[in-house]
């Protein structure tokens, strides 16, 4: 595609304005002015501080939950487990069937809201500490830095000619890279068939080829995204990236700079004293501790993922000159506009959050969750599914009876094997022919046919209306009752 | 992003993924991948074999799809 074809041509950067304290969030505003200029590989500086330190928090949060769920045993089984095979998904105490689609679609309904009213009221905050995309380049950033060395380290080794030492970092940074990529995948894989099954095919060198190449995909997947693309990801292909302007309103909560009390900014050089100077010493760190790059000054732009580091950095800067923190900080556009680089009493704070927008997420929110809990509580933790068998619809049989022969498959949705007894009704005179009592094991189903008689003399010919009870033997109250039809051929 | 042919394929196969990846839960979660035929003849593919195909073969329609698009919008006459 030619640049003049991209979607959202990029004003100059010149045409920018200078010192605007909100920008509205706008297409890409690159320092090269070029949307697809080729990329300039960033190379961010580490950083210590509160933000950091939150930021860590959620990758181990997020990924002990991640590599470890995969292990945790529950009632026998894998606590969390969608099993393809059987086409049974596992949530802990939880079994969702194919029948029960809606609860998993009521489950991303329930997350999407979740985004959304995150995202009104915090901003990008989800970006910035829990999406796998930046999870996932904290860490391979984390071997980077223990392998190749800081910042500084890594351009000077980007720029040296290929040596021995060249060649062994990037090794090790690769392997390393490599080897926490196909973990991930293999836990990845671990999550649709049993993760001890699937060990114990790898370590003997048995596992499937679908089960391998999924793994190596997804690690391929892990590998590139996180240690090659990074924040291209987010500037170019994530949806939710180009979908927040919507989401946002001038009280969602942005990473901002105080241009009021920084500018003008510059060095405070001696003899200069006496020159109203701002409080930014324009130290660069808050652009080189950007994991995408930007300067956070030109105010709020599309790529910034709301990381905070820039917060940690700026601080950092003003605590050594003995100057408050906060220079740069989390604030909103409505506390900009009134002139405030934060909102200061928690009055402002609570009618930052309590606005129209975030309560209709939240009512929708409540109402969509109540409706999913009441709906998983009343649940009947039986299934019944009644198929006519095709190849034999209808016969004449002994003693002048029609016989008409059911597939059942029953489903016992509870974590403990169930005694049913099935009867039906609805059709004077009919009757079960052999086996009403069926046991059926915790979580499984079966399948049964069903053989169900009546005097052909009493029955018009035609189709005729018949019910199934089935009963739970140990609990009343768990029952179905389906419909189904009962020919008579003649 | 590097190259033409680089973003290209970020532009195309990214969206396409995520499209068929949505596209194979739906399908999957009402259809069994043992009741499918194929050509008159019931699947022989093992489940896994068969999810895994129903994929790439979604991934395929929708990324001829975001081609197409991005082609067409290439070719957009300047308004
Ligand atoms: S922009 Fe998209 S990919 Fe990037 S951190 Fe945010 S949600 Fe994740
Ligand atoms: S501008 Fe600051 S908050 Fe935004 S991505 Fe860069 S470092 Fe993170």
């Amino acid at each position: 595609m030619s640049s003049n074809a991209s979607p959202g041509n990029t004003p100059p950067v010149a045409a920018a304005p200078k010192r605007a304290r909100v920008i509205p969030i706008a297409e890409v505003v690159s320092d090269d002015g070029e949307l697809y200029a080729a990329r300039k590989k960033i190379q961010p500086r580490s950083i210590k501080g509160r933000f950091n330190n939150v930021r860590w928090a959620m990758v181990w949060i997020t990924q002990l939950v991640f590599y470890g769920l995969a292990w945790l045993p529950w009632n026998g089984r894998q606590a969390v487990l969608f099993d393809l095979l059987e086409r049974k998904f596992y949530i802990f105490g939880l079994v969702l069937w194919p029948q029960d689609v809606v609860f998993l679609s009521l489950l991303l309904i329930i997350s999407a809201l979740g985004l959304f009213l995150v995202t009104a009221v915090a901003g990008r905050v989800w970006c910035g500490y829990a999406c796998p995309q930046s999870v996932y380049t904290e860490m391979f950033m984390w071997i980077e830095r223990r392998i190749e060395g800081d910042r500084s380290a890594r351009m000077k080794l980007d720029a040296a000619p290929m040596s021995l030492r060249k060649f062994s970092l990037r090794t090790a940074k690769h392997g390393a890279w490599a080897t926490l990529a196909l973990w991930t995948g293999f836990t990845f894989v671990g999550y649709f068939t049993p993760i001890r099954e699937v060990a114990a095919e790898v370590l003997t060198w048995s596992a499937g080829s679908w089960e391998i190449f999924w793994m190596l995909f997804y690690a391929a997947f892990t590998y590139v995204f996180a240690g090659h693309m990074r924040e291209q990801v987010c500037k170019y292909m994530c949806p939710y990236a180009r979908f927040q302007g919507v989401m946002f309103d001038p009280d969602s909560l942005i990473v901002s700079y105080d241009a009021t009390r920084g500018e003008p900014r510059g060095s405070r050089r001696k003899g200069q004293e006496g020159k109203a100077i701002g409080d930014c010493v324009d130290c660069e760190w808050c652009v080189q501790v950007c994991p995408t790059g930007i300067d956070i000054r030109k105010g709020l732009q599309y790529e910034c993922i709301g990381c905070a580091l820039c917060i940690d950095a700026c601080d950092q800067v003003m605590d050594k000159l003995g100057r408050p923190r906060g220079l740069i900080a989390y604030s909103t556009e409505r506390a900009q506009l009134a002139g405030k680089p934060a909102h200061e009493s928690w009055r402002e704070v609570v009618a930052h959050i309590v606005r129209p927008r975030v309560i209709l997420y939240t009512s929708l929110l409540a109402f969509i969750v109540s409706g999913f809990a009441w709906a998983l509580l009343t649940r009947t933790p039986v299934k019944m599914n009644i198929m006519r068998d095709r190849a034999s619809l209808a016969r004449e049989v002994e003693g002048g009876k029609i016989e008409n022969v059911y597939q059942l498959r029953i489903m016992n949705t509870s974590e403990a094997p169930r005694r049913f007894l099935l009867e039906i009704e609805g059709l004077p005179g009919a009757a079960i022919e052999g086996q009403r009592e069926i046991e059926v094991e915790a979580a499984g189903s079966r399948d049964i046919p069903m053989r169900v008689q009546v005097d052909a003399e009493s029955l018009t010919p035609g189709s005729h209306v018949i019910y199934f009870n089935l009963q739970a033997v140990d609990a009343p109250d768990v029952r179905v009752h389906e419909k189904a039809s009962f020919m008579q051929p003649r | 992003m590097p190259g033409g042919g680089a973003r290209l394929f970020a532009l195309v196969s990214w969206p396409s993924f995520m499209v068929a990846a949505a596209a194979e839960a739906v399908f999957f979660s009402v259809i069994n991948p043992q009741e499918l035929y194929l050509l008159g003849e019931p699947v022989g593919f093992s489940p896994v074999a068969t999810y895994s195909i129903g994929f790439f073969a979604f991934w395929g329609v929708t990324g001829a799809s975001s081609l197409l698009t991005a082609w067409l919008a290439e070719k957009l006459p300047a308004r």
